[in-house]
């Protein structure tokens, strides 16, 4: 009955996610606006031009809009009008044409895609190691860290073991010059 | 006349690039005085830049109109606070700005982290990378350029760039910027080194970069919400493209960085989510200065392109060439170990976060291709961005709810369907809310219902958490609050997760369900819309040195019969010839009106009223949230055992 109840749960849920609820909304002259950019070089929306008030194109481009909206054209009829009149670059969400779905609508697809057969390839080999819980790692220092981590040799070259190398290094050169300079001398 | 500034940038070129030859000679020669010596002239690259930051920053205040920079950027009657703020306005100034940020983390960085191998080859990195910025400075673009004839003005600054905003939102972004060449050069370092240490050390640096990155960017768009004219909070133009790449590199990378600590695999990975998160920031600089594309936000356009593409190739050929000499030591394969286990989540978090990156990416230089190609010209706004983030944005809200359902390593599956059954069934009757409101269309439908999933899973991890606490004392008001501290870094990045849910909230119903009305009103007249009651009390002119304000004084009356007087302006600038509206904003709990003045004439204005709903859920989950995450998550241990007690730390 438990598990009847939760499974009901779930498919109400998702059903509500899916619902599309119709949403009808008023086809302004500002909406419309959004799907073009204004043609004055500013590279923002149509919709959006009227920071600067002396825009003439985006004024011309709204009186445009306005005149397609009165001669009763469709959305659809609207952006193709408009796109005739100033070009494809008017459009402020490319069309869905082949090359453009290819180059890039589909993009996040193909993305996706070969993300997935990556990790596929990743998660193939599961494992058992774990060294410690990301949680607490805030609580050790790293010479705990290295101890969990189980490296053997750390190759990170602390200042005294820098030191003592030169020292090393500095003392092998002496050694030599010295032998140098006993074989010049006999 | 000699100028200190320019001195104190070409000693700073000079010292940093000596530094860096000295690290590289001392690690070679495993001379550790050498090293000392290096680090020496890092500290003192530091201190010429700061003299170089002070002097440009006195030449602004004093209005030194011989300096090229000064006359651009300040005029007479620009406020002292906007003065500063020229520091960063124009493109020498904000590299000299960054640059010293850069010298600054520097300095910290040594003057915090453990004396090592490690640390001497990122210094070197991090060197490196200012030998490109203070030598760009010297040869290519000086700050401290004088002018053959001083003029009596300057040009002063944009009126645009005369807002609050100006005086958060580029610094935060710097710095954000800055902070993220740490973890790229410690990645180098690693490299270098073949230790994986480094990412114990890039965690800080990443998530202070990312948090100043993400509170710029917030930043960014409280202005623009309040600018008209940038297309609201979010534009999806190419500059906020740019800085919102790197912000979602580094996310990826806090996430995965887990995975390696915990397991030891996703080495490859995470160096390279490292070296891109840097050719992010890179490439955002490029993007704002080149003017390569048409932007809002490209306020000084120069020339920078060949120079910027030049160092981010140079950079990623140096990290790949590096990746290549260590590829043997960077195949962990050890990733996960169940379906059900939280490592394989984060995965999956990583692939879209990274798909996502790309597709900006790809759509911010899409035109550019598609132009060099065809020689067509074709732009990308935001229709192409909102229909692809949408789901996307909807994914990793979810994935964050599937994400803390699940466990480290392995849990149970009647644990997860229990979680997850919970979360569901909650976060639906979350959305029924939303529904019976009147938001109910399906993507806002959607969005809250995987909101509310996200949220409760969260709230269900946390309240599992806290009965195995362990407390002996039995339920105390303080145990919450205990556990949070104890394990700030999971419930630091809880509460940033329950922010970026209601940022998904806010964004989808005020992108949806925003509306606008045009109006028309003469002195006296009131208008209906959406219940609301307009009516313009007058209209007030107001003149200065600067500017000519056309006021309207607008009384707004809500349905529950609240009244506020609205003023919303048409400022008029001469000097720059140049007019801007000024909008003003009531801002209720769960709507906004937007007010925006269109045209005056005798008499009577054209306005413009926008209701825009819960865009007050973008600033809580954006900043308050935000914060208070990172907060949490940064509490020092120290404090943390104070505040805890010991034996419960």
């Amino acid at each position: 009955m438990l598990n009847m109840l939760k499974y009901a749960v779930i498919i109400v849920s998702m059903s509500l996610m899916i619902s599309p609820a119709i949403c009808v909304y008023a086809e302004n002259i500002d909406e419309l606006a959004r799907n073009f950019f204004c043609m004055c070089g500013c590279g923002i929306l149509l919709s959006e031009c009227e920071g600067n008030m002396k825009c003439e194109t985006a004024k011309s481009m709204k009186g445009k809009l306005e005149e397609l909206v009165n001669r009763g054209l469709t959305r659809e009829g609207i952006i193709g009008e408009m796109q005739s009149i100033y070009g494809v670059n008017v459009l402020a969400t490319p069309p869905k044409t082949p090359s453009t779905l290819i180059s890039l609508w589909l993009y996040p697809v193909f993305g996706i895609a070969i993300g997935s057969i990556i990790l596929f390839l990743v998660t193939r080999h599961k494992g058992k190691k774990w060294y410690v819980t990301p949680d607490d790692i805030l609580e050790l220092s790293e010479e705990e860290i290295t101890k969990l981590w189980n490296i053997e040799e750390e190759r990170v070259v602390s200042e005294a073991e820098t030191i003592s190398r030169y020292e090393e290094i500095f003392r092998e050169e002496y050694e030599k010059s010295r032998r140098a300079r006993r074989k010049g001398s006999k | 006349m000699l100028d200190i500034g320019l001195l104190s940038l070409l000693m700073s070129f000079i010292t940093v690039l000596t530094s860096f030859i000295l690290i590289l000679v001392g690690s070679k020669l495993m001379n550790i005085r050498v090293i000392r010596d290096g680090f020496r002239m890092v500290l003192l690259h530091m201190v010429f830049l700061t003299i170089s930051v002070v002097f440009m920053v006195y030449y602004l205040v004093t209005r030194n109109f011989q300096v090229a920079y000064v006359a651009m950027y300040t005029d007479r009657n620009l406020p002292l606070t906007y003065t500063v703020s020229a520091l960063w306005a124009g493109h020498s100034g904000s590299l000299l700005f960054w640059s010293w940020l850069l010298s600054l983390f520097t300095a910290i960085f040594i003057a915090i982290e453990k004396r090592d191998a490690l640390t001497y080859t990122a210094v070197a990195f991090m060197a490196l990378i200012n030998v490109f910025f203070t030598g760009f400075l010297v040869l290519v673009s000086n700050p401290f350029l004088r002018l053959e004839i001083t003029p009596l003005d300057g040009e002063g600054l944009n009126p645009l760039l005369q807002n609050f905003g100006m005086l958060l939102h580029p610094p935060m972004l710097f710095v954000g910027y800055t902070a993220l060449t740490i973890p790229y050069s410690l990645a180098m370092a690693g490299l270098v080194n073949n230790s994986e240490f480094w990412i114990l050390r890039a965690r800080k640096w990443t998530l202070i970069g990312w948090f100043t990155l993400s509170l710029g960017i917030m930043f960014g768009a409280a202005w623009s919400y309040v600018v008209l004219g940038w297309g609201g909070y979010w534009a999806w133009d190419p500059v906020e493209n740019a800085s919102l790449i790197p912000w979602l590199i580094s996310t990826a990378l806090l996430h995965s960085f887990m995975v390696q600590e915990s397991r030891r695999g996703m080495k490859l990975w995470n160096i390279l989510l490292a070296i891109f998160a840097f050719e992010a920031v890179i490439f955002a600089t490029f993007i704002t200065r080149s003017g390569i594309l048409v932007s809002i936000h490209s306020f000084s356009i120069t020339g920078v392109g060949p120079v910027f593409t030049g160092f981010l190739l140079t950079m990623l050929a140096l990290s790949f060439t590096l990746v290549t000499y260590r590829y043997e030591s960077l195949t962990g394969r050890d990733i996960y170990e169940s379906l059900f286990g939280r490592e394989l989540s984060f995965l999956f978090n990583n692939l879209l976060l990274v798909v996502i990156t790309v597709t900006v990416f790809w759509g911010t230089i899409y035109p550019l291709l598609i132009e060099a190609v065809t020689g067509a010209a074709v732009g990308v706004g935001p229709g192409f961005y909102e229909t692809i983030f949408r789901p996307f944005f909807m994914g990793i809200v979810a994935l964050m709810g599937f994400c803390v359902a699940l466990k480290w390593r392995y849990t149970e599956h009647e644990t997860v369907l229990r979680r997850i059954t919970i979360s569901v069934g909650l976060g639906g009757l979350f959305a029924l809310t939303m529904v019976t409101m009147g938001y109910g269309s399906l993507i806002p439908t959607t969005s809250f219902s995987i909101a509310g999933f996200a949220f409760f899973s969260h709230a269900i991890d946390f309240i599992e958490d806290l009965k195995n606490y362990g407390f002996k004392s039995g339920i105390h008001f303080l145990e919450p609050i205990y556990l949070i501290l104890t394990k700030r870094r999971r419930y630091g990045g809880y509460i940033i997760h329950l922010g970026v849910a209601l940022l998904l909230m806010g964004y989808v119903v005020s992108s949806i369900y925003s509306s606008s009305h045009s109006i028309s009103l003469r002195i006296g007249e009131t208008v209906d819309a959406e219940g609301y009651k307009l009516t313009l009390v007058g209209i007030d002119v107001t003149n200065d040195d600067v500017k000519t304000e056309t006021t309207a004084v607008v009384e707004v009356r809500d349905p529950e019969d609240s009244l506020v007087t609205l003023k919303p302006a048409i400022r008029y600038y001469p000097k720059f010839d140049t007019t801007i509206g000024k909008v003003d904003i009531w801002s209720k709990p769960c709507v906004d009106i937007y007010l925006i003045l269109q045209t005056i004439s005798e008499g009577s204005a054209r306005l413009s009223v926008k209701f825009i709903p819960f865009v007050n859920l973008l600033w809580i989950g954006g900043f308050g949230l935000l914060v208070m995450g990172f907060i949490i998550a940064c509490m020092p241990r120290s404090l943390v055992k104070r505040i805890v007690g010991v034996k419960h730390a």
